[in-house]
């Protein structure tokens, strides 16, 4: 099957190609961007005015919520495609995580969406911190490379420790949220509004400590790590520092994070309730600033979708997370002032955080998948809760004037979604 | 929709009393002068027991308090209104039922105003945000964030002993860092003026950052009080402490307790409150809770005067024209 994308604005970050050409795509993988001899293509898409980038790649998202049901995923997957995401790692929850159904939801999920998934494999049992995970079923049967307990502390250093080491023994990737067990037990951050409300802060120095315990077992155990969703401008500066002695540590940060601080929450709209926490103004231009140092390389979704029951009570009553696959792109692309700084914006979304998840996609080079997303960068809209495809309408962003709009989603070369036009 | 919002409703009357944070210096004010009418009991237009009648309350406590609760009810009963009081079993929010729900299933017995006190700060906000129908609440403690109605009382208690406030020295001493007492507090004698209000706690239980609420910090009991008008002594909360802040009580009573003799540091005149319940010879001592310089129980009084105008005020506001 021959395809051509004509017309548009081909933006690959991992080449820092940024250029008006067609792309051309064959048997579902990237062909080139010049025409080859004898092309004929099956079915050709008019990308004018667009840009044509390779497909986003998401580093964490939830696509099932017990909560929500199983039902629910192959909602939150056509989601994902819809947003222009062609790659997506799935987050574990700290329930239904027994190896065996793991490997059910997965296999099932990937024989109804067309969306790449990377599963990444809880560290310990119901991640509750206390007995290690069968790593080795979820790493032959899925293909996990990446382990993570996520946003629960193991308090057991010697435990957490043994876990390091026998993860690394089976080639795993370690997915950090540094953290402390005991300073982490807090609502929000630790600050102005947190004294104001009258709730328990989570203090920056939680995730300080955490980030200087990780960086220890890392160099003990040798154990390849990402750090997850830096939240403190201080953790920003302690892996800058860190860098010369652990210079193959790559670090993300979710998207609202960068928009989002603690006088969001003051209004204790559990919209705004997210682990971890949204903290200061300074520590969220600290966040900027590692974007812009590149000790930050991606930037993700940390989609989690919640009903409405889990929301609806006051503010420490409720479940953390936003529903974000939708806001990824368009948060993402409103970094981005003048198109030198494009080109870097699309590489926190694609070949960077394909690299840190060990896939080949993310990128428009030849011989590469066809994972692109085609969008309109212009298109200026308002992102309202009616038009919004997830189960989880949990999210601080409707009402917001947004930027960036999905018109069509390849993966392997064929599409996926394409926006309709009526 | 921020508090401040919430709390009036679109002719700017006030509709519920949530926080002192975010209410208009008017409509405090006009509490105040409600509740001198109250405390005088003369130059009323109605009387008083017809006030409220036919008006049916409820007092909705998530969180055991009989003195507040009862403070309400006698309170809405000297109006004439209906008070039903509503415990919720902690065990039958074990069963299920939603606070959102729970507000609901009220909402829909036609009730005119619910007193709310939950274990959850912003409680009485979100139970506001559920609202369907014209009912109107008071925040009576939502988890540490805040008190209005005693933070009322003690603003108009201060006023009445003292009323130059824009000369006050005003200290508040103990567990700051979960007193929602304090909050209201602060935010009320902000509101009106009061030109200096100290804060004193050992450095585990005051709230970081509150310098940026204007007040001036102090762990030591002796430098705090010097020179104060007013000490307010809020209760050590024993039942709130959530891991170790402190390392004993009677480390606590020998550094932060209020005695006679410290309380020589103190203006001559000086007035010395708590929220109650006290807690005998820990943060106040016996000699000082039994003495002149206490108003203590001065403040139940006007707690009952400062609740009949909050009601009346909320559900019948013509009355303050």
């Amino acid at each position: 099957m021959k395809i051509l994308i004509t017309g548009g604005r081909i933006i690959d970050p991992c080449q820092k190609l940024d250029v008006k050409a067609d792309l051309y795509i064959a048997d579902g993988k990237i062909v080139s961007i010049t025409s080859p001899d004898d092309f004929h293509p099956d079915h050709t898409i008019n990308a004018k005015n667009l840009i044509v980038s390779p497909g986003l790649i998401d580093l964490s998202a939830t696509v099932f919520n017990p909560l929500l049901g199983s039902e629910s995923i192959e909602k939150e997957l056509g989601c994902a495609v819809k947003s222009g995401i062609t790659t997506l790692a799935w987050m574990p929850v700290n329930s239904h995580t027994s190896p065996a159904m793991l490997i059910s939801m997965v296999t099932k999920a990937k024989s109804k969406s067309p969306i790449n998934i990377v599963p990444i494999a809880p560290l310990t049992v119901n991640m509750e911190g206390k007995q290690l995970n069968e790593l080795n079923s979820l790493k032959e049967e899925i293909s996990c490379g990446i382990v993570t307990n996520g946003v629960y502390p193991i308090m057991d250093t010697a435990l957490k420790r043994r876990c390091y080491q026998y993860a690394n023994m089976l080639g795993f990737k370690v997915f950090i949220f540094p953290q402390d067990p005991w300073l982490t037990k807090g609502f929000l951050h630790e600050g102005e509004v947190s004294s104001r409300l009258g709730l328990l802060g989570i203090p920056s120095c939680s995730e300080t400590l955490g980030a200087y315990q990780e960086l220890e077992l890392i160099a003990d155990t040798g154990i390849a790590a990402h750090f997850c969703r830096l939240s403190s401008s201080k953790t920003v500066e302690i892996l800058q520092n860190a860098k010369p002695t652990f210079p193959t540590i790559t670090a993300d940060v979710a998207a609202y994070q960068l928009y989002l601080n603690e006088i969001d929450v003051s209004t204790f709209n559990a919209n705004f309730n997210v682990l971890p926490p949204l903290r200061s103004e300074s520590d969220r231009r600290g966040l900027l600033a590692g974007i812009d140092s590149k000790l930050i390389s991606a930037v993700c979704s940390y989609h989690i979708p919640q009903p409405s029951i889990a929301k609806n009570s006051p503010f420490s009553e409720t479940e953390a997370g936003i529903s974000a696959l939708e806001t990824l792109l368009p948060l993402v692309l409103d970094l981005s002032k003048d198109d030198q700084s494009l080109i870097h914006a699309l590489s926190l979304i694609t070949h960077k955080p394909a690299t840190i998840l060990g896939s080949h996609a993310g990128k428009l080079t030849s011989g590469s998948p066809a994972d692109i997303c085609i969008f309109d960068p212009n298109y200026s809209y308002t992102f309202k809760k009616e038009n919004s495809c997830s189960s989880g309408k949990n999210t601080p962003f409707y009402n917001w004037d947004l930027r960036g709009r999905v018109e069509y989603t390849l993966i392997d070369g064929k599409t996926v979604y394409q926006r309709s036009r009526n | 929709m921020m508090t401040v919002n919430l709390q009036e409703d679109d002719k700017g009357n006030l509709k519920h009393l949530l926080s002192l944070e975010y209410i208009s210096k008017k409509h405090l004010l006009k509490i105040l002068d409600l509740t001198r009418l109250f405390v005088d009991q003369k130059n009323l237009k109605s009387e008083v027991s017809k006030i409220l009648a036919n008006k049916t309350i409820i007092n909705l406590f998530f969180e055991n308090s009989t003195r507040t609760r009862t403070s309400f009810e006698i309170a809405a009963k000297k109006l004439g209104a209906n008070v039903i009081n509503f415990n919720v079993d902690v065990s039958s929010t074990k069963k299920g039922e939603t606070l959102a729900d729970t507000i609901q299933n009220l909402e829909a017995m036609s009730a005119d105003l619910l007193i709310v006190r939950h274990p959850a700060s912003g409680a009485a906000e979100f139970i506001t945000k559920q609202l369907k129908t014209n009912i109107s609440i008071i925040n009576a403690g939502d988890g540490c964030h805040e008190h209005p109605s005693q933070g009322l009382l003690d603003l108009y208690t201060i006023r009445h002993h003292k009323p130059n406030l824009n000369e006050l020295c005003v200290t508040i001493v103990g567990d700051i860092m979960h007193s929602r007492v304090a909050r209201s507090q602060i935010h009320a004698f902000s509101l009106l003026g009061i030109s200096e209000i100290r804060l004193v706690a050992p450095s585990t239980l005051m709230p970081p950052f509150v310098e940026k609420w204007g007040v001036k910090v102090f762990d030591n009991l002796t430098a705090g009080i010097e020179n104060a008008d007013v000490i307010i002594m809020l209760r050590l909360q024993k039942e709130r402490m959530q891991g170790t802040f402190l390392p004993s009580l009677e480390e606590y009573k020998r550094l932060y307790g209020l005695t006679l003799d410290k309380l020589n540091h103190a203006k001559k005149d000086v007035i010395v409150m708590h929220p109650g319940p006290i807690n005998r010879d820990l943060e106040i001592t016996s000699e000082v809770a039994d003495s002149n310089y206490s108003i203590i129980l001065q403040q139940v009084f006007f707690g009952t005067a400062v609740r009949m105008a909050i009601m009346a005020y909320l559900l019948v506001p013509e009355i303050s024209v």
